[in-house]
């Protein structure tokens, strides 16, 4: 099975790993609905990245109402990253789930585009929060029914390359769209995108159910109570959370630091950052499929430290270079990066909790730690880099991150058992 | 000089007719020569009419004090005359901005058009000597009197990532509300805007001026 799967080839070839779980294997056709979503869900959640800030001020928003609006949108996603997953655990049609939070993604658009008064704004950011974290979930749980747990690691090599794929053409299509349209035609861009991404989601409505293993055990509420804690405390599910906690925190603030020198010394800041979005994208998309083999070949916890070294790699050359091409092809190591741990963190998770009923819930903690890493770190860096220094901001990350490949060492492998007997 | 005014209407007149002289910075060739003049005639003349016109014709009084001496009064938003004339120390120093606040605590606001043309500031983009995207003013900062100082300006980035905030002095800018498309100039080069320090909010911010040495005439802003 291992052989066919993780072809370079684009999204019509290739058929979704054939898992060993009998379960009613859906039709390759599903796969290839799947990869088309990842693709358009890529490239609307582009449209609410950091560039509501640009919006919000070309609609002479002051920096505080900004700053209150992404905070909410911060706030409202950590909030609701556990509970989310606990409801689409709960929800025996993930892709019902998928299309609703994708519904809701068109509503906050519109609230955007149409009438950026704070009320709508924040409204909106709510919503959108709220749906980033039922939508992850269920493209996790989608891809679990659909591939089998057998068949998850190439499963999600898929979903991160199409994901890639949609975030580098989301970026380039929403810059175009910002720079020669108008800053709200990226909403009405976003919006119109969503109807695409339903499409895709067609194919899938009534066969990815989730079958009784990824459902929450018919118990009564208080035994299942207990089994949530379980799964939540399961050691390797914790370690893994510490470490995608450490990870995000290295990683994130990294392009906000490089950018003060990447906008002095290049010729087009612009360009220069925007290659440093896409190229990663370009590597994620390329490796990502062999990044899914690898772990199943050579086991999770190996490829989750290799990915996890690009991090202090990337910071050693920010910290000792002001050249700008360096810079940008530095962002190569981001891109492997992001291509491991962006299919580890499903995957993982899947190991340790795929059967268990409580997949989505533990998929939410892991969220939740990454959101920590993630929200306190570009402060922090941010701080550390105006007292201290850039140079050492960088090398306050690379401890950061070598702490984060310790951690990967020391988890235990999670690669589900047959599987490891296939090598 | 202008906190003459003990009554209220009377030095909110002065400011009206103040804001109608301070605008001349915005028509860069023109203005030049008459710098530090304006203030001393415009307050003391401006402070009769006030009272009486409820509407239009106060514009009038005030605006013919002013514009014989400078040129048109052009552009310029609400904020005070004096950055104007930045090379002028002895004129600019009290607040003209703020209305002397009567025994009540409550100044007897009327409603009138305002005399010049004025445009919107916060997020307006800004254009380059050769009309190239610098960014957009993303903040607006005024020093104790109230006198705005500063313009933070947002630029570079992609999608909102990685872009930077600089602060740039207000006499550096020009402005022009007329017309279908109000547009806000900064006589900077994009690649000295490139390296300049970001702001972080601090309270005496690197601000990016002219050079200190050619301060004292306005037509040095036009380099």
């Amino acid at each position: 099975m291992r052989a066919l799967l993780p072809t370079t080839s684009e999204r019509s070839a290739a058929v979704p790993a054939e898992p060993p779980e009998p379960a009613g294997a859906p039709p390759p056709g599903h796969g290839v609905a799947l990869d088309w979503f990842n693709l358009f869900v890529a490239n609307i959640q582009t449209g609410f990245g950091p560039f509501i800030a640009v919006y919000l001020s070309s609609e002479r928003w002051t920096q505080t109402a900004i700053g209150l609006a992404l905070s909410i949108g911060t706030v409202s996603s950590m909030a609701s990253q556990v509970p989310a997953g606990a409801l689409v655990d709960l929800m025996p049609n993930k892709t019902r789930v998928a299309a609703f939070s994708v519904v809701v993604f068109t509503m906050s658009a519109l609230m955007f585009a149409i009438h950026p008064i704070p009320l709508f704004v924040y409204l909106a950011e709510i919503l959108h929060g709220v749906s980033s974290c039922t939508l992850g979930p269920a493209i996790a749980a989608m891809s679990l029914v659909i591939a089998g747990r057998f068949g998850m690691g190439l499963r999600l090599g898929r979903n991160a390359r199409y994901a890639a794929i949609g975030n580098g053409v989301g970026a380039a299509l929403m810059g175009a769209c910002g720079q020669y349209v108008s800053e709200r035609a990226v909403f009405y861009l976003t919006a119109a995108l969503t109807l695409p991404a339903l499409f895709a989601l067609l194919p899938l409505r009534h066969s990815a159910v989730a079958g009784a293993a990824l459902r929450p055990h018919p118990r009564q509420q208080g035994e299942s109570r207990a089994r949530q804690l379980r799964v939540l405390g399961d050691r390797r599910l914790l370690m893994f959370c510490g470490c995608g906690l450490l990870f995000t925190f290295a990683n994130a603030p990294m392009l906000m630091l490089i950018s003060g020198t990447l906008t002095a010394r290049g010729s087009n800041p612009s360009l220069l950052i925007a290659a440093c979005i896409v190229l990663p994208q370009i590597i994620v998309a390329l490796a990502s499929p062999a990044v899914g083999r690898f772990a199943g070949i050579y086991g999770r916890r190996s490829v989750l430290m290799v990915g996890f070294t690009m991090l202090p790699l990337r910071c050693l050359v920010f910290a000792f270079t002001q050249n700008p091409d360096i810079l940008v092809a530095a962002q190569v190591f981001d891109g492997v990066a992001g291509a491991c741990f962006g299919i580890l963190v499903p995957l993982i998770v899947s190991d340790v909790a795929g059967d268990s009923g409580h997949f989505n819930l533990a998929l939410g903690a892991v969220g939740f730690g990454i959101g920590v890493g993630g929200t306190l770190s570009t402060p922090a860096a941010g701080w550390l880099a105006d007292h201290f220094g850039t140079q050492l901001a960088f090398l306050a990350l690379l401890c950061t991150g070598v702490l984060a490949v310790l951690m990967a060492y020391l988890m235990p492998e999670t690669r589900p058992q047959p599987d490891a007997a296939a090598d | 000089m202008m906190h003459g005014g003990a009554r209220a209407l009377m030095t909110m007149a002065a400011g009206l007719a103040l804001t109608a002289c301070g605008t001349m910075r915005s028509a860069p060739p023109a203005a030049p020569t008459e710098v530090a003049t304006p203030p001393p005639s415009a307050p003391i003349i401006v402070v009769t009419p006030p009272p009486t016109p409820p509407t239009t014709e106060i514009i009038n009084p005030p605006m013919p004090t002013c514009l014989p001496e400078e040129t048109k009064p052009k552009p310029k938003p609400r904020p005070k005359p004096a950055p104007v004339h930045t090379e002028a120390p002895p004129q600019l120093p009290t607040a003209p901005t703020v209305a002397e606040t009567p025994a009540g605590g409550i100044v007897n606001a009327q409603e009138r058009p305002m005399a010049v043309p004025v445009m919107s500031i916060l997020g307006k983009q800004v254009k380059g000597p050769q009309g190239e995207d610098l960014g957009r003013v993303v903040d607006v900062l005024a020093d104790a009197s109230g006198r705005v100082r500063i313009a933070v300006i947002d630029f570079g980035g992609f999608m909102g990532v990685g872009d930077r905030r600089i602060a740039v002095d207000w006499p550096l800018l020009r402005f022009n509300p007329d017309g279908a498309d109000p547009s806000l100039l900064l006589a900077v080069g994009m690649n000295r805007l490139k390296s300049a320090k970001e702001y972080k909010g601090s309270l005496h911010p690197e601000t990016l001026m002219e050079p200190e040495a050619s301060g004292a005439s306005p037509a040095a802003n036009n380099k």
